[in-house]
C-alpha cells in the first residue's frame, strides 16, 4: 500500500484513482495527515476553480412533500409544518424572494421543497419555476425538489441552470431502510438524464448515514459514490455533510456522522473531482478542505422557519411579501472566506 | 522584516521574540499561511505536551457576580441572573461528574467583590469528599485572598483562574467598566506565588489589536512561572447585551492567536472558547495546537441553554435532579478527539446507565 504522502503528491498534479482514494481515507488518521490532505485539496481547488468562492441562494419551499412513509431522518419529525402546504411559498412570496435574491447580487439560487409525487407535482414545479424565472431572470435556478420523473427533465431544461437530485447514499439497503417512501433509482436516473441533456447537476453525500456507533466508515461505498458523479460529464456541485439525527425522528438514537470523516471526504472529493463546486465554504475548516461554494446564502422561507438564523452573527431577518422572509446572512456566511483571503463571487 | 518561513522556523524552535510574533500575526493573511502556522503549533504541542487532549467538566454557578456595571458581553448585562447551586446540588453534581470518567472539573461563578473565599472553600470541601480524585480548577475572578488560595491548595486544588480577556486597559475599561484589571493581574501573581497553576483567557473580538495579543502572551511568559492553561475565547454576542450587535469574534483570528500562544508559551495547556465551543471545531482546535477543552463535554448547571440542539439525541445524555441537570457529551467529544489523532484524557465511566 503506497504511502499517503506519495499519493498526495501525485494526486495534486494528476488526480486520484479509486484505490488511492481508499488508501487516503484509511491512512489519514491524525491531525498531521489530515492537515496534509486538506492542504493538497486546497491547492487543487485553487488551481482548478480558483480562489473565488461561489454563492448559492436558497428558496424553500416550492412544493410540499408527499413522500409516504416519511424518510426516517427528515426534519419533518421535529417540525411537522416543514414541507407541508403551510410551508409552501405563494407565487407572490416566491416572486418577492427571487427579486430579493437578484437585488442582493446573487447569480443563482436553489429552489427547494418536498417531493410532490406524480404529474401534479411535476406541473406544480414547472409553474413555480416559471414564476421564479420571470421574477428574477438574472438568477440561475437550481431545482432541488425532485418532484418530477427522469423523463420530465427535458421539460425543466429551459427553466433551470441546473438540477439537484440528492442521493445522500447509494447503498440500496441503507436507502430502503431510511427512506422507504423514496426511490433511489429514480433519483439516480434524474442525474443521468440531466447529464445526457447537458444540464449541470448537483447531489449530496451524507457521511455516516445509517451507521451504528461501532461500524467502520464505508470508505468503499463513499468512493464508489464519488466515482459515479465523476462519470457524469456535466456534474457541477457536490455537497458533503455529516448525518445529523433529527430530534423526535425514528433515527434519533443513531450516531451522527463524523465531522473528521466529513473533512477527509471533502478533501478526497476535491482531489478526485477536481473542478466541481464543493460546498462548505462558509466555514474555516470547509475552506481548508477544498470547498469553494456557499450553499443556503440569503435564504427565503416562510416566517416560521427562518433558515439558519443565528443570533450570534446578528443576521437580519427581513419580511418580503405575505409571510415570506429572508435571512440576510451574507456577512455571516462569507466572513470566513474573506478573512482567509478568498474573494466572493459578485464582489459580495 | 523577516520572511514568513523564518518566523515559522523561530516559532517552531521557540525563539520567537515580541517583534517577530507581531510580524507573524501580520503576515499570516490567508488560509495557506494559517495552515502553515497551525502545523507548527501542532508540532510544538506534540513535542511539549504530547497528544493527550485534556477534558474538563464545568459546574456553575457557585458564586454570584456583583460586578457593577456588568461586563458588556456578559449575560448579566442582559438582565439574566442564575440561581446559585446549593451545597447539596454541588455534592450531587460532583458525584455525577466523577461517574462520567472525566478527570477535571472547573467550578465557576461570577465575581463577588466582597470575597468568595468561604463559598469556594466550602464547595471544594464538598467535592473532595465525594470525588477526591477530581482535579479542580476554581474560576471566580478576583475574589480570593492569598489565605484563601493557600487553603485551596491545601485542599488539593490544582489550578485557579484569573481571566484578563485583554491587557489593553482602554479596551478593558470599555467592555468591562465595572471590573478591575489591576485586581485580576494581582490575583494572577498571587496564584502563581502560591504555587498554584494559573489559568487565564485572552478574548478575541472585543477590540484588542495584534499588538495587544502579543503583549498579553509575552506578559504571561515573562511574569508567570506556573502558567497552567491559556484559553483563547471568541466573543459570542448575546442578545440583550450592549454588545449584541458587535460582530462575533473571528475564528481565524482566534486560531492565529492560539497558535502563536502555543509557539511562545510551549508547554501550557491551550484551549479555545466562546463561539469556538462547538464540537464541530474540535479538529481545527487540535490542528492549531490545542490540547484542552471545557464547556463541551460535561456540564452541571440549572440553565437549559447549555443543551445544544446541534448535537444529536444519541449523544446527548442528560441526568436531572430537580432544576439541576448534568449534560454529558463525552462520547461525542472523545470520538472526535480520537478521530483527530489525539488521546482524550478520560477514564472509563464508573456508571453507565442513570
Amino acid at each position: 500500500m503506497a504511502d499517503y504522502t506519495a499519493i498526495l503528491k501525485h494526486a495534486v498534479k494528476d488526480g486520484l484513482g479509486r484505490d488511492e482514494a481508499l488508501t487516503l481515507l484509511k491512512k489519514v488518521r491524525n491531525w498531521g495527515s489530515l492537515h496534509d490532505l486538506m492542504r493538497a485539496a486546497s491547492r487543487v481547488r485553487d488551481e482548478e476553480v480558483g480562489t473565488e468562492v461561489k454563492l448559492m441562494g436558497f428558496v424553500c419551499s416550492i412544493t410540499p412533500c408527499t413522500t409516504n412513509p416519511t424518510c426516517k431522518y427528515c426534519f419533518r419529525w421535529a417540525n411537522p409544518r416543514l414541507f407541508s402546504w403551510g410551508d409552501v411559498l405563494s407565487d407572490e412570496e416566491l416572486e418577492a424572494g427571487m427579486r430579493a435574491i437578484q437585488e442582493a447580487g446573487l447569480r443563482r439560487a436553489e429552489l427547494g421543497g418536498g417531493t410532490y409525487a406524480g404529474p401534479f407535482g411535476r406541473d406544480y414545479t414547472l409553474h413555480k419555476l416559471r414564476v421564479a424565472k420571470h421574477a428574477a431572470p438574472r438568477v440561475g435556478i437550481w431545482v432541488t425538489n425532485v418532484s418530477f420523473a427522469p423523463e420530465d427533465v427535458a421539460l425543466l431544461a429551459p427553466l433551470v441552470e441546473g438540477i439537484t437530485s440528492n442521493l445522500e447514499s447509494m447503498n440500496h439497503a441503507t436507502y430502503k431502510a431510511l427512506r422507504p417512501g423514496s426511490d433511489l433509482r429514480k433519483r439516480v436516473e434524474i442525474l443521468v438524464e440531466a447529464d445526457r441533456l447537458g444540464i449541470p447537476t448537483d447531489t449530496t453525500l451524507m457521511v455516516g448515514l445509517g451507521l451504528g456507533g461501532s461500524e467502520a466508515p464505508p470508505y468503499g461505498e463513499w468512493v464508489a459514490f464519488l466515482e459515479f458523479v465523476r462519470s457524469l460529464k456535466h456534474f457541477r456541485i457536490l455537497e458533503i455533510h455529516p448525518f445529523r439525527p433529527t430530534w423526535g425522528s425514528p433515527v434519533q438514537g443513531m450516531e451522527p456522522g463524523s465531522v473528521v470523516e466529513t473533512l477527509k471526504l471533502r478533501a478526497v472529493a476535491r482531489l478526485m473531482l477536481r473542478d466541481v463546486w464543493l460546498s462548505g465554504a462558509h466555514t474555516v475548516e470547509g475552506l481548508m478542505a477544498g470547498a469553494n461554494l456557499i450553499m443556503h446564502a440569503y435564504p427565503v422561507t416562510k416566517s416560521f422557519r427562518p433558515w439558519g438564523h443565528s443570533r450570534i452573527f446578528a443576521s437580519k431577518v427581513r419580511r418580503l411579501a405575505g409571510d415570506a422572509i429572508v435571512v440576510d446572512n451574507l456577512g455571516e456566511v462569507t466572513r470566513a472566506a474573506k478573512e482567509l483571503g478568498f474573494s466572493v463571487e459578485g464582489g459580495l | 522584516m523577516s520572511e514568513l518561513s523564518t518566523l515559522l522556523r523561530e516559532a517552531r524552535e521557540g525563539t520567537l521574540d515580541k517583534p517577530g510574533a507581531l510580524e507573524l500575526l501580520k503576515k499570516v493573511r490567508d488560509y495557506s499561511d494559517l495552515m502553515k502556522l497551525m502545523s507548527v503549533a501542532s508540532e510544538v504541542r506534540d513535542e511539549c505536551v504530547g497528544r493527550t487532549y485534556k477534558l474538563e467538566a464545568f459546574m456553575s454557578p457557585i458564586t454570584k457576580c456583583t460586578t457593577n456595571p456588568p461586563c458588556k458581553y456578559c449575560r448579566r448585562s442582559a438582565g439574566t441572573e442564575r440561581e446559585l447551586l446549593t451545597p447539596e446540588e454541588i455534592r450531587w453534581g460532583a458525584e455525577r461528574v466523577a461517574e462520567t470518567g472525566i478527570k477535571r472539573l472547573e467550578i465557576g461563578g461570577g465575581t463577588p467583590w466582597g470575597g468568595a473565599g468561604e463559598a469556594v472553600i466550602n464547595a471544594v470541601r464538598i467535592i473532595k469528599e465525594v470525588a477526591p480524585n477530581l482535579l479542580i480548577r476554581v474560576n471566580v475572578g478576583p475574589a480570593l485572598t492569598r489565605e484563601n488560595l493557600l487553603k485551596l491548595k491545601e485542599l488539593g486544588v490544582a489550578e485557579v483562574s484569573s481571566n484578563f480577556e485583554t491587557m489593553n486597559r482602554e479596551v478593558f475599561r470599555e467592555v468591562k467598566p465595572g471590573d478591575d484589571l489591576n485586581a485580576r493581574i494581582a490575583l494572577a501573581k498571587t496564584i502563581d506565588a502560591a504555587g498554584l497553576r494559573l489559568s487565564t483567557t485572552i478574548m478575541v473580538g472585543i477590540g484588542s489589536t495584534y499588538e495587544d495579543y502579543v503583549n498579553h502572551i509575552f506578559w504571561l511568559k515573562e511574569n508567570i512561572r506556573n502558567l497552567g492553561r491559556v484559553a483563547i475565547t471568541v466573543l459570542r454576542p448575546i442578545k440583550g447585551t450592549p454588545m449584541e450587535s458587535t460582530p462575533a469574534g473571528s475564528v481565524m483570528e482566534a486560531l492565529k492567536v492560539g497558535a502563536l500562544a502555543r509557539a511562545v508559551l510551549r508547554d501550557v495547556d491551550l484551549g479555545f472558547g466562546g463561539i469556538m465551543n462547538d464540537h464541530r471545531l474540535i479538529p481545527l482546535r487540535a490542528m492549531a495546537g490545542g490540547n484542552r477543552e471545557v464547556h463541551l463535554s460535561v456540564l452541571v448547571t440549572k440553565s437549559r441553554t447549555w443543551l445544544r440542539p446541534s448535537i444529536s439525541p444519541a449523544e446527548t445524555k442528560v441526568i436531572t435532579n430537580g432544576e439541576l441537570i448534568l449534560i454529558n457529551y463525552l462520547p461525542l467529544i472523545t470520538r472526535i478527539i480520537k478521530e483527530a489523532g489525539m488521546e482524550p484524557e478520560v477514564e472509563p465511566p464508573s456508571t453507565t446507565s442513570r
